[in-house]
């Protein structure tokens, strides 16, 4: 059996809370409410290096900052990018931001997705979660002699609701990795699944005892999912999760988003599944 | 593919010893769907049963003057059809085949006989049918939470 440890970690920058500029320089409207923003850097200073499943604040002056994942790719961090679903007042102003609008951005922050080179790599996403893996798939794609297996699930609301649509169906064809997407209600056009994710789990055909399952979504569908992988054999030791709560410092301090013993912007938001199953409802006295 | 190729996919095949299996490779046929084609319609007679081998398999519900409502999908590996096995032996939902399709086919009045013979395999089937009704309540209950709305 495999056993990964702790997600992966990198050490913060000097000066964690002073946001550096940075301008926009990219827009996509993914959905209605969501958007895909390239930020670079405005100071002359370096990109912001970042591992997968890390998280940046964002500030937008005037408004507020919010805790954001980083969906671009690691290897080219010197265009920094953000999907963002427009659901609050902070979102609502990044999701208005236009080429060369500025920004402040500290970061980036917390734990990132295990490597799990060598191994099968099966990704659960499930609405908005699909942007914090993204940055794995990339670099699973890219390095894609890692994995035997290279599967993702991806659950949506409605096909209007996808991210990525050109993005999943190249995934898809390029024939690199299986790729499974579902929704809760399909439309007229629509040909694909409607349904819940877990069903498309089981037919990647993606699960072994060497697989190391990511899941990023809401926390009932996490939990619904990796209740579901460990009933078919996988460890609890092999899934990880994203866990997303109230991050405002970024690095432990001001206790905004406690998750039990842990503060989910420092000791996650990637967390073993076996380290916070009980958290999520599951084995609770 | 035939059923061998799909009796690590499907929860039924799979739960089948191999007499059983046996006995479901030699009734069963194949039938093929093109796109659109409707498989079965609703209240009508349900005389067989399907294990999905490829393609996409749509469950609708038919409203009036509006378009039907495709209330979930099955894919391969799925049991397609449980009122086969509960009277009064009727399908709830209509079935429509969402992309082309080829399915392992079952005579259902064939299989309620071979039940009645052989008691092991009844209570088998009788288990098979209630955990995949119980698996669907379940994820449209999870539907019914609307959960990527929020996040």
């Amino acid at each position: 059996m495999v056993t990964l440890g702790n997600p992966v970690r990198m050490p913060l920058s000097d000066e964690p809370m002073l946001p550096r500029p940075f301008a926009v320089i990219s827009k996509k409207q993914e959905t209605f409410d969501t958007a895909t923003l390239g930020f670079e850097a405005a100071d002359g200073g370096p990109p912001l290096a970042f591992i997968p499943g890390q998280f940046t604040m964002i500030y937008v002056f005037g408004v507020g900052e919010v805790p954001i994942s980083i969906s671009g790719h690691p290897d080219h961090p010197e265009v920094l990018v953000h999907t963002i679903r427009a659901v609050g007042a902070v979102t609502n102003a990044i999701c208005a931001l236009e080429p060369g609008d500025s920004v402040g951005i500290r970061g980036p922050f917390g734990t990132g997705w295990p490597n799990a080179e060598g191994k099968d790599l099966l990704i659960v996403a499930g609405g908005i979660g699909l942007a914090p893996v993204r940055p794995l798939i990339l670099t699973a794609l890219e390095h894609r002699y890692r994995h035997f297996c290279l599967g993702l699930a991806y659950g949506s609301r409605t096909p209007s609701d996808l991210l990525y649509r050109d993005e999943l169906n190249e995934w898809s064809d390029a024939g690199e990795m299986s790729v499974g997407v579902t929704v809760d209600r399909g439309d007229q056009d629509w040909r694909g699944d409607i349904g819940v994710v877990t069903p498309l789990v089981k037919r990647l055909r993606c699960e072994t005892t060497e697989t190391v399952a990511v899941i990023c979504g809401p926390e009932v569908m996490m939990r619904i999912v990796a209740r579901t992988l460990e009933d078919r054999g996988l460890a609890p030791e092999n899934i990880y999760v994203s866990i997303e709560r109230n991050m405002k410092c970024g690095i432990g301090l001001c206790g905004h988003c406690q998750f039990g013993s842990d503060f989910a912007c420092k000791d996650g938001p990637v967390f073993p599944y076996k380290d916070v199953a009980y958290r999520l409802g599951i084995g609770a006295a | 593919m035939n059923l061998y190729d799909l009796r690590g996919a499907s929860d039924l095949l799979s739960r089948l010893d191999d007499k059983d299996f046996d006995l479901f490779e030699s009734l069963s046929s194949e039938l093929k769907l093109t796109e659109d084609e409707q498989l079965f319609r609703e209240h009508d007679d349900a005389k067989r049963f399907f294990i999905i081998e490829s393609g996409i398999i749509a469950l609708e519900a038919a409203r009036p003057a509006k378009p039907a409502t495709t209330i979930q999908t099955l894919g391969p590996g799925d049991l397609l059809g449980l009122s086969w096995r509960l009277t009064p032996h009727r399908w709830m939902w209509t079935a429509r085949a969402m992309t082309d399709a080829r399915l392992a086919v079952f005579d259902a009045a064939i299989m309620r006989a071979a039940c009645e013979f052989d008691v092991d395999l009844d209570r088998l089937m009788w288990e098979i049918v209630a955990r995949e009704a119980s698996k669907r309540l379940h994820h449209a209950r999870l539907q019914l939470l609307d959960l990527y709305g929020t996040g």
